[in-house]
């Protein structure tokens, strides 16, 4: 049984909310040599759809937050999640194609470093459990 | 001796070396599990060349389409392979293979021609795969 098959049952999704649970499970960065998210999780939470972020430096876990989910006119689906992490604020975009997760990630430093605004687009492929 | 240049990039100096061909290699996962094109496929370095073996969506099984030697590019000014082109000559069906990669993805072009008289037209896909297991 896949994640998305384990929602049968649940609660719909919260009003307004666009359902997300084919996307639901572990997806894995394609760049190995990412120096941001390497890996995520998308779950359901009662009528919440949730993204926990994995990132490659200290701390490596993000936590998790509720996401707020979209379909596009051709019905595809994407997600928008935002994060306060220490002195990173980060906003998440993200939509699906052919199978890839596409996250533009946009990062803002208030630690007072004077790092300019950063933003990275990446790939994220669904973990196999058969590989 | 005078080259001929039909781009500014044509016209980029010569950089010594061999192209590196190891961002193309490893066997690749369509990340569309239920595409009806390629469903995978390995590109390897044998010798001197890149030899890539593709695998068509099959209704049962993935359809061995055999190997063949693909032709590598670099990306702009570096030495690493940013893609490749091959062909495939079924004698019925004829398909054109361009790939390109990044950040461990590889997008591969699929052009084939029916050559069979059946009336059915050529097809294009565009797709996305991912290493196996992650990276190499």
């Amino acid at each position: 049984m896949t994640e998305a098959q384990d929602t049968v049952g649940l609660p719909a999704a919260r009003e307004g909310q666009v359902d997300l649970s084919p996307l639901l499970g572990t997806w894995v960065n394609s760049n190995d040599a990412t120096k941001w998210i390497k890996k995520l999780i998308l779950a359901r939470k009662g009528d919440l759809f949730t993204l926990h972020t994995f990132t490659v430096e200290e701390p490596t876990d993000w936590g998790e937050v509720e996401i707020t989910t979209y379909r596009d006119s051709g019905g595809e689906l994407g997600f928008h999640a935002v994060y306060q992490v220490g002195s990173i604020e980060a906003v998440f975009a993200a939509n699906v194609n052919k199978g890839l997760i596409v996250i533009v990630a946009f990062y803002q430093f208030k630690d007072g470093s004077g790092r300019p605004n950063f933003l990275c687009r990446e790939f994220y492929y669904r973990e196999s459990p058969s590989v | 001796m005078a080259f001929a240049i039909y781009t500014k990039a044509d016209a980029w100096p010569i950089t010594e070396g061999q192209p590196d061909v190891s961002p193309l290699l490893g066997h690749w996962i369509n990340t569309k599990s239920d595409t009806d094109y390629i469903s995978e496929l390995i590109v390897s370095q044998r010798g001197g060349s890149v030899v890539i073996q593709l695998f068509g969506a099959g209704t049962a099984e993935p359809i061995d389409w055999g190997e063949t030697t693909a032709t590598p590019y670099v990306s702009g000014r570096s030495l690493e392979a940013g893609g490749f082109h091959a062909r495939y000559d079924f004698g019925q069906i004829e398909t054109l293979i361009a790939a390109n990669q990044k950040l461990g993805i590889l997008v591969i072009q699929v052009y084939s021609s029916f050559k069979d008289g059946s009336g059915r037209h050529d097809h294009f896909s565009r797709e996305f795969f991912h290493r196996r297991g992650g990276s190499q």
